[in-house]
């Protein structure tokens, strides 16, 4: 029962989170520095969950980045210059799978 | 194209990322099954909450026993993310009827998002159009989501830990492939790289603080610079 309530309250903020700014929010009331600033939002929130991939902070508190660093800048060349997904998954797993076996 | 085909393309668009999601359902399922979760739990909890971080937290807690206020209370904290992608579509989704938005509010999570804004951001759709592409990936990835829970609680993690964590890279490098050809300015530039830079530094914060922390930095970096470089052009082009 606890674990139903649990989960009953975690759905409730994550789906209001969710919901409110497409329900709530209207453009024309809001400042027009801040919806400049949306255009933002999958850029930056996207580059926030990118960077800590591939560098850890268990990497860069021991002074010793690596692995997924390589592999991710490698993608990063391999996004900007073959504009594909698959390219670039594939040319980042095999970095990331070689590396990590040296 | 026909809304059959719309939702087809949604679900082809988000496919790459299902191997990156698959691993994360099944060790979800797993791990809440370790916490003492019936599958009914473990499936309750994905259906209705449907975000991965947050659940695996939650279920580190729930194996502590933590108060549920704290569990839901750290759970709004790592979601809040959430609420800038669903702002930043609020006003091309204004002419959507209430019923859509509530069923692409549900979707909002992190590999959907970022699978289908980047045609959005391209243009390619009109509101209507684009309600089904992001309904053909929201279902793709939900009912994997879903599914993979359920494996994980029966089977326990099958999948070798070390093909989990090569697995699992294959989210950023997507993330990676959908960003890169979406930065086409200097301040778009600057802002991915300010918002990397301080989800790095700020990692060590709890609850996934650090992405908070650093999207209003990306947001904000980039705001100066689009303003200063209209004054610069502003001068040189009176």
């Amino acid at each position: 029962m606890t674990i139903w309530l649990t989960i009953l309250g975690m759905a409730v903020v994550t789906y209001g989170t969710r919901l409110m700014p497409l329900t709530v929010v209207d453009e024309n009331s809001l400042p027009l520095w801040a919806r400049r600033g949306l255009k933002y939002v999958p850029i930056a929130v996207l580059s926030a969950i990118i960077g800590p991939a591939y560098i850890p902070s268990s990497d860069w508190l021991a002074y010793d980045v690596g692995v997924p660093l390589a592999a991710g800048l490698l993608a990063i060349f391999t996004a900007y210059f073959s504009q594909s997904t698959i390219i670039t998954i594939v040319v980042g797993v095999t970095a990331y799978i070689l590396l990590s076996a040296v | 194209m026909s809304k059959l085909q719309l939702m087809r393309a949604g679900y082809i668009t988000v496919m790459p990322l299902m191997v990156g999601v698959m691993p994360f359902g099944v060790v979800f399922g797993a791990l809440a099954s370790a916490a003492g979760m019936s599958v009914w739990e473990a499936l309750g909890m994905s259906i209705f909450v449907i975000a991965g971080s947050s659940q695996f937290v939650a279920v580190g807690l729930i194996a502590d026993s933590a108060p549920i206020a704290i569990i839901v209370f750290t759970t709004f904290i790592i979601n809040l993310r959430h609420f800038l992608y669903s702002a930043s579509l609020a006003s091309f989704l204004r002419p959507v009827s209430g019923i859509w938005k509530a069923v692409l509010g549900y979707f909002m999570i992190d590999e959907v998002y970022a699978a289908v804004i980047k045609r959005q951001q391209l243009g390619e759709f009109t509101p209507d159009e684009f309600k089904w592409y992001f309904l053909g990936g929201g279902l793709n990835l939900g009912s994997l989501w879903w599914l993979t829970t359920v494996v994980g609680v029966w089977l326990g993690n099958v999948i070798p830990e070390d093909m989990t964590t090569v697995l699992a890279f294959t989210l950023p490098l997507i993330f990676t492939a959908i960003v890169v050809p979406l930065v086409t300015s200097s301040p778009q530039l600057m802002s991915a790289l300010s918002a990397a830079l301080t989800a790095i530094l700020f990692a060590p914060l709890p609850n996934n603080l650090n992405l908070i922390v650093a999207a209003f930095v990306g947001i904000a970096v980039g705001l100066m610079m689009e303003t200063h470089q209209l004054r610069r052009s502003r001068v040189v082009l009176p």
